[in-house]
């Protein structure tokens, strides 16, 4: 598995509630993606719930994101976790029933062994609408 | 009404039924440690519609009261007046309503369908006045951030070549 940063996220500079960028993190976190992008490179299993950004947790398709389906962005639980669960998955396969954060973050699935990670949520309730003046995904993608 | 006390109505609304919905899912919870099966774990008082009516007529109203605010543009007044502790404030309590939401789904099952439905509804009319208002209050930080950067390079590519140290240190430095 092929594992892309983009260099807005590694070198932005934003900080919102709902989006910060690498920079701007704290150790821990940084390190949780880290270790998230070693994980999917080794192919090893996924905790955290990892799902389609136009799809609500019954993978009922949502009406308002279609341009998060049309660029294929996905998002990844990347915790710390409130909640442990065993479902594990090997990357980077749909897993609705892996553990949940309220950090997230939002990668395109560029092909089923190619990913660009785009940016971090610290919080995804509500999730950004993708056409949102906040939002940095749509100047991000591949 | 003004904007400051339109504001506090809906982080009132918002408490009202964490607290409310919140009361009903402990008695479940407390049930459930007396070892009783998941079904009649709700207090069979609790199924009555004579607990879920008024409860879902007062959620009826919130939503109406959210969606007029929007509708009526408060969420850029909120942006510019409230501040961002408070802004954040309601966000926490969408999450734990949202949360709480989840569990009452999973506990009433078809007797509290409706009572759920409504509680979806203003949730969701609360999420999209909190979506307007931080796009709003936050608009011109992001904006600056993100219209001055439109193009797609990348800055770190890794593949099955690279260890998890060479992750790490290129990341972590």
């Amino acid at each position: 598995m092929k594992v892309d940063i983009s260099s807005h996220f590694k070198n932005g500079k934003l900080y919102t509630p709902y989006f910060i960028d690498f920079p701007q993190l704290d150790a821990a976190t940084k390190s949780l993606i880290a270790d998230f992008v070693a994980d999917v490179v080794e192919g090893k299993e996924l905790e955290g719930i990892n799902k389609p950004s136009w799809v609500n947790q019954n993978n009922d398709e949502l009406e308002t994101a279609k341009e998060y389906q049309d660029a294929n962005c996905w998002h990844y639980h990347i915790g710390p976790y409130s909640m442990k669960t065993k479902v594990l998955q090997t990357p980077l396969k749909l897993n609705l029933n892996g553990s949940s954060s309220s950090a997230i973050l939002h990668y395109q699935k560029l092909s089923e062994e190619h990913i660009c990670i785009l940016a971090y949520s610290p919080k995804h309730i509500p999730f950004p609408r993708f056409a949102q003046s906040n939002n940095p995904i749509m100047s991000r993608l591949r | 009404m003004g904007k400051q006390a339109s504001f506090s109505s809906i982080t009132q609304a918002i408490k009202f039924a964490i607290v409310s919905i919140g009361a009903l899912v402990s008695s479940d919870i407390n049930q459930d440690q007396l070892h009783k099966p998941v079904e009649y774990s709700v207090q069979q008082p609790f199924l009555d519609k004579g607990v879920f009516l008024p409860l879902a007529q007062s959620i009826s109203g919130f939503t109406a009261f959210v969606e007029k605010l929007h509708k009526d543009g408060f969420a850029y007044l909120f942006a510019r007046t409230v501040s961002v502790n408070e802004i954040e404030s309601l966000h926490d309590g969408l999450q734990e309503l949202n949360d709480l939401l989840n569990v009452v789904e999973k506990t009433f099952g078809s007797e509290g369908r409706e009572m759920v439905k409504k509680l979806r509804k203003f949730n969701i009319a609360l999420q999209a006045l909190y979506q307007d208002i931080a796009t709003y209050a936050y608009k011109k930080e992001a904006d600056d951030v993100v219209l001055s950067r439109l193009n797609s390079d990348v800055s770190n590519s890794f593949n099955e070549t690279h260890s998890r140290d060479d992750i790490r240190r290129a990341l972590l430095g």
